[in-house]
């Protein structure tokens, strides 16, 4: 066909059409009539005539038209015309549903690439939105308290002692809070919890009671869903938690106004429930916070700094024992930084004041949100590095098959552009089609990351804050559509840059040679992604690696005590028992029956249990020393029965254990630990001599009969500190932790210990009994837990990185078959073949691997702060982990290699 | 290097008129290089008012807009693809 023009009796009858009619459908239907005007052939009457019937046909139609459009325009109809402009946003609307439906089709079409793509997003989506929700959960949610912003602790900090945290005295916690400006109001609370019994619910076990100030609850706002707070200067009453509430009390709704009466017949009434959302303390807001038990008061008794434990002789406040946390609201705009730099000029006063107890001691003030969330901060947030990097690995991944796929694609795009697409319009289908596949993504990985965040929720340990409360909510949704979006964003760029960079004529010509110039910049493009993938499996697997040495190191940690076949259980001793002679009979009597028990080879008792309570300590003087108190080493302080280092099988190092024959009467005597013997008593046999504890210089003088092995007890990753024990017979403790070594199984035996515990006494409480195997999995269940989550991502990373070598290795072999079949055509072995393809891959790898190393190594710092016993440049790691990965890709490369060697000379030349 | 070109009609019927399966058309086309084309409709006057386009009577062209020429070639009625190159209309 020739060009033409339209004939003009045409023109002048499609003027019968409404005009808005014509601009939408005159062009199409000027070509159709003039085909038809021109088809007229014959005699000139005979065309004629149907040259006027067409001519009539148009005009007729076309006022029909015009006389619909005026019928639509006089009834207002809402149907809009096809013809009639219907406005900028329904145009707009139409090309994107168009664009839609393309995409669709374009997606349905390619379904290996669409599956692979949505599931890799997917999986990097969920992983993260899982993560990001226990982050927010345990890290950002604000804590249960009114304005949680402003509270803040204060702590004892003293350079000598390896905690910064510690508890706080009487005396200094008074001084504070009347020299403090920063504070708008500061209280107390016992820096931990105790465990007692209630009358008439021995059998329910022990409940967990916080002593507090009298204005400790209100200063935090805690809510009551039943009664009221304590008033200020109420004795002797308590507002009991939730769930003790529920638990113990069968959610009685006429609770307030109760009197109960817990060990040592302290008798108190009920005022208060607190409403379900107020948990007080938080686990890491106690002093030592290393322990295994679950931390969570049950009762809330006030406690107001009175009587002979708070006050001395001469009445004024004690101002060496450390026995406090406080916790305090600051002044708005003041903020914890302000506040530590106040009060550390306030205990720099007191010191000088009072050099005898306060030298050497100043002061912290923590933002309470940090406080209770600080154990689990690392943690948390190396596992949202680690999922980050895999959505990230996962995205380089997806990139790859974008690229692979636009460059199949070059011709259609040059087709669509020389049928006029604009470049709008393509980047628009691009940007389209990418959105979709990251909101399918974005759609699967809502249900990936529910599932994944139950598990996760399954795995962790109790000991994670508030993880209860984890679940997902609006911000982790909004997180993930935000990070789908932008993955979305991202990947259109590729086929535009694909299409930006076609030689369209090429690409119209021919379509591998069009390809040819993408497909030499594509293919860097795709090195590069590779190149960047493997560095991050580098960074990511090195991380997996230093967390797994590190397990390992503290697994294999010996705690110094045995740790097989030893039942452990906290008992409450019976309130008939006040005067100390009594105390001692029973517990005589009590280890002889229990340890006499078939199948325990040995019993004693401690008031604290190794990895699964809490500690204490106290300034140590030896004998002969006249240094000031706030310059005596401290040591932690443990009583302790005679048969107890026997029962946990710990060895005695020099001279002897606590004897049956050392009685109450003598003085006191003591057995320490190795540091011990090294710290305090250095160069010296410490056997034999004495020492005082206490700041009390008049204080009994006690003499050190025994070194004992050094036990991990507050956790297996921190070295020993000085401990020592003195005979819990000298001062019977009220609630024990026994320590029974068994002959076989002994959990086999806690029914046995329930009827000794019941014949002995009925008021006789027993609790929390647990193997010291579970209490040392549990004291590593942190580090299990981030560990089991890290390797994951490192063994994920690891297929990713090895997938996507595979990928690019596949497209290249495709790509150079020919060139292939060229060289083995002339006479290269397929061996050569092979070599080539391996060499390729070994050095996309090797570039990597190089790469990665020196993120990894700059990034040491993340994880340091959670390593033990291993360093964050460890070279088994450093070599082992690039190893696995070159050993990895090449297998990846095999597979590519044995198609190349495979090709067929003949076959590829023809290509 | 001949390129199919698969078609298909969106229908808006006009009150009273019944709807109609457009069905889908391609016609090939050896794209040169710097040529712009178009592709063009051509149908009765009836079916332009009516806007259902049924299969049969439409035809999908595509017109050299650098000669002004039609330069697609055979039309075939085809099954839904799976794939296309499409300009939806």
């Amino acid at each position: 066909m020739t060009a033409r023009a339209t004939s003009r009796w045409i023109l002048v009858a499609l003027r019968a059409y409404p005009p808005a009619f014509r601009a939408q459908f005159g062009g199409d239907l000027a070509r159709t009539l003039d085909d038809a005007w021109r088809a007229r052939r014959g005699r000139l009457a005979a065309r004629t005539a149907a040259r006027l019937q067409l001519l009539a046909t148009t005009v007729s139609s076309g006022l029909a038209e015009r006389g619909v459009a005026v019928s639509r325009l006089t009834w207002r109809s809402h149907r809009p015309h096809l013809y009639e402009p219907a406005g900028r946003h329904a145009s707009m609307w139409d090309s994107l549903r168009f664009d839609l439906a393309a995409a669709v089709r374009g997606l349905t079409s390619a379904r290996a690439f669409t599956v692979l793509t949505v599931l890799a997003l997917a999986l990097g989506l969920g992983a993260n939105s899982a993560v990001f929700s226990m982050v927010n959960g345990v890290l950002l949610r604000p804590l249960p308290y009114q304005d949680p912003d402003q509270l803040a602790m204060v702590w004892s900090e003293n350079p000598r002692l390896a905690n910064e945290t510690n508890p706080i005295s009487p005396a200094n916690f008074d001084d504070f809070r009347r020299m403090s400006r920063s504070f708008e109001s500061l209280d107390y609370a016992l820096s931990f919890i105790v465990r007692v019994g209630i009358q008439g619910q021995e059998d329910q076990g022990v409940v967990q009671v916080l002593r507090v100030g009298p204005t400790l609850l209100p200063i935090l706002g805690a809510r009551m869903q039943l009664g009221r707070l304590m008033g200020p200067d109420e004795r002797d009453v308590a507002v009991v938690s939730d769930r003790a509430w529920r638990t113990r009390f069968g959610a009685d709704p006429a609770i307030i106004g109760r009197k109960i009466v817990l060990s040592g017949n302290e008798s108190i009434t009920i005022v208060g429930v607190a409403a379900p959302e107020f948990v007080f303390p938080l686990r890491d807001m106690l002093w030592q916070a290393g322990t295994t038990t679950p931390q969570v008061a049950d009762l809330w008794i006030p406690m107001p700094m009175e009587g002979p434990r708070w006050v001395l002789r001469d009445g004024t406040l004690i101002r060496s024992t450390h026995a406090l946390m406080a916790i305090g609201r600051l002044r708005p705009g003041a903020t914890a930084a302000q506040a530590s730099a106040e009060l550390r000029a306030h205990a720099q006063t007191l010191a000088d004041r009072y050099p005898d107890s306060n030298r050497g001691w100043s002061a912290r003030v923590v933002g309470l949100h940090a406080q209770a969330t600080g154990s689990m901060r690392v943690g948390l947030s190396a596992l949202q590095g680690g999922a980050l990097l895999l959505l990230l690995m996962a995205a380089v991944n997806v990139t790859n098959l974008v690229l692979a796929r636009s460059i199949a694609r070059q011709r259609e795009l040059a087709v669509r552009s020389a049928l006029g697409a604009t470049a709008r319009q393509l980047v628009r289908q691009a940007l389209i089609e990418s959105l979709l596949l990251a909101g399918l993504a974005l759609g699967l990985s809502t249900v990936v990351g529910v599932w994944l965040l139950r598990a996760l929720v399954a795995l962790a340990p109790a000991t994670v804050p508030r993880i209860a409360d984890v679940g997902a909510g609006v911000e982790t949704w909004a997180a993930s559509a935000g990070l789908a979006l932008a993955i979305g964003i991202a990947l259109a760029i590729v086929p535009v840059w694909v299409a930006a960079r076609t030689d369209v004529r090429g690409a119209l010509q021919d379509g591998s040679r069009g390809a040819a110039g993408v497909s030499r910049s594509g293919g860097r493009l795709r090195t590069t992604l590779v190149v960047a993938e493997v560095a991050l499996a580098v960074v990511i697997t090195i991380q997996a690696g230093l967390l797994f040495r590190s397990f390992t190191s503290v697994v294999t940690t010996h705690p110094g005590f045995q740790t097989e076949n030893l039942l452990t259980f906290q008992m409450t001793t019976p309130d008939r028992l006040t005067a100390v002679e009594a105390k001692r009979a029973f517990y005589d009597d009590w280890f002889a029956r229990l340890s006499t028990l078939p199948g325990v080879t040995a019993a004693g008792g401690t008031t604290r249990i190794p990895l699964g309570s809490s500690s204490v300590t106290t300034s140590a003087r030896v004998e002969g020393n006249t240094n000031a108190a706030s310059s005596l080493p401290e040591v932690e302080f443990r009583r302790a029965s005679s048969d107890y280092f026997r029962a946990m099988g710990m060895p005695i190092v020099k001279g002897r254990a606590f004897s049956p024959a050392d009685r109450p009467t003598d003085p006191a005597v003591a057995v320490i630990n190795e540091t011990m013997a090294r710290a305090v008593f250095p160069g010296v046999d410490p056997v034999g001599r004495r020492l005082q504890i206490g700041p009390d210089p008049t204080g009994a003088w006690i003499t050190v009969v025994g070194v004992v092995g050094d036990i991990r007890h507050n956790s297996l990753e921190v070295a020993p500190p000085p401990e020592m024990y003195i005979d819990m017979r000298g001062n019977p403790p009220n609630g024990p932790f026994m320590a029974v070594r068994t002959a076989g199984d002994p959990l086999a035996l806690v029914e046995t210990i329930r009827g000794l515990a019941k014949s002995a006494d009925a008021t006789l409480v027993i609790s929390d009994f647990r193997t010291m195997s579970d209490l040392r999995s549990a004291a590593l269940a942190e580090r299990r837990f981030v560990l089991t989550l890290v390797s994951g991502f490192g063994v994920l990373a690891l297929l990713l990185a090895v997938v996507g070598v595979y990928g690019v290795l596949a497209l290249v072999v495709a790509e150079r078959t020919s060139e292939m079949g060229l060289r083995m055509a002339l006479g290269a072995a397929p061996a050569t073949v092979v070599r080539l393809v391996l060499r390729q891959a070994l050095t996309l790898t090797a570039v990597g691997i190089g790469l990665g190393l020196v993120v990894a190594a700059g990034a040491a710092g993340v994880t340091r702060g959670v390593l033990v016993g291993v360093t964050a440049y460890d070279p088994l790691t450093y070599v082992s982990v690039p190893a696995l990965l070159l050993a990895g890709a090449a297998l990846a490369a095999l597979v590519p290699a044995r198609r190349a060697m495979k090709a067929d000379p003949a076959l590829a030349l023809r290509v | 290097m001949s390129t199919g070109l698969t078609f298909t009609m969106r229908n808006q019927p006009r009150a009273g008129v019944a709807g109609a399966v457009p069905g889908f058309a391609t016609v090939t086309l050896t794209p040169e290089p710097w040529r712009h084309y178009k592709v063009e409709v051509r149908s009765a006057p009836q079916t332009f008012s009516a806007r259902v386009w049924p299969e049969g009577q439409w035809t999908p062209v595509v017109r050299d807009r650098t000669a002004d020429r039609v330069v697609s070639g055979e039309l075939v009625w085809r099954p839904p693809p799976c794939s296309v190159a499409s300009a939806e209309r």
